[in-house]
């Protein structure tokens, strides 16, 4: 009886040393996990904003291109009566 | 002696359970910490999908219908300015004309050409010319670098989006 317990008892420190052991390994591995997460969750905040701003970018680019065709169109209907207007003035001069 | 062993034992038994339930107590609670962490960055990854896969198919199809106007608008452009160059020739060849004439008539009347005082041809001409310069071709230069900026920006954010998604896979 006194053998058996005393085996019992080495085993079981025994079994206590492995378990501390291992269960530190895992919550090691896990408080690295976390940083790691908590580093992730930060450059992929970081990446959002950049492509945020990018995506603005392209937005506000697309309206001012669509303004300036805009005004591309106006300024060649304006240049296509100037022409006119100085054929007219030409050949107005040509019949004076 | 035996009294003092079994409760050795039964110590060691209780030390076992108290360790394991604070390992997993502290595991509980450091996997309780990562999941607002992986919500954050599945919203971030979301959120930057939907940003991203709007604006994309909006500004391909964009950039492609104002490069095909963009083309239609310097080819006519190019017209005005040709027809431009023939009334700018003529008008040249108008004005020699005229002044071989002046200078033959100068003597009986030196001031004929400065009283009409109303814009000449040649002043119509230079003004279009100017005109051409700033209101058409400066617009389509414009035009061109805002389509630029936007295939640049594009081409910059697909490498970006592929980057990071294979940062992150190379994470998880």
């Amino acid at each position: 009886m006194l053998e058996g317990l005393l085996i019992g008892g080495v085993a079981l420190i025994i079994i206590n040393l492995v378990v501390r052991d291992q269960t530190q390994f895992r919550l090691t591995r896990l408080r690295t996990e976390l940083l790691g997460l908590r580093s992730e969750e930060r450059r992929v905040a970081d990446r959002r904003d950049e492509v945020e701003l990018m995506v603005a970018q392209i937005a506000d680019a697309l309206m001012r291109a669509d303004r300036r065709r805009q005004s591309l169109e106006k300024g060649c209907g304006a240049m296509q009566a100037h022409i006119e207007a100085i054929q007219a003035m030409l050949a107005g001069g040509d019949e004076g | 002696m035996i009294w003092v062993f079994a409760v050795v034992v039964v110590g060691l038994i209780a030390v076992l359970a108290e360790l394991l339930l604070s390992y997993q107590k502290r595991a509980h609670e450091l996997r309780l910490l990562q999941e607002p962490l992986r919500r954050r960055i599945r919203g971030h990854a979301k959120a930057m999908q939907d940003a991203v896969g709007g604006i994309q198919a909006i500004a391909t199809e964009q950039v492609a219908e104002f490069t095909t106007q963009l083309q239609g608008l310097a080819r006519r452009a190019d017209e005005l300015r040709e027809a431009l160059l023939g009334l700018e020739q003529q008008v040249l060849g108008d004005a020699a004309r005229i002044a071989a004439h002046d200078d033959l008539i100068e003597e009986v009347d030196p001031n004929a050409g400065k009283i009409d005082a109303e814009e000449t041809p040649e002043d119509s001409v230079h003004r279009a010319q100017e005109y051409l310069r700033q209101e058409v071709d400066g617009h389509r230069l414009s035009m061109q670098r805002d389509v630029e900026v936007v295939r640049r920006t594009l081409v910059l954010l697909e490498a970006k989006l592929r980057r990071g998604a294979s940062t992150t896979t190379d994470n998880t």
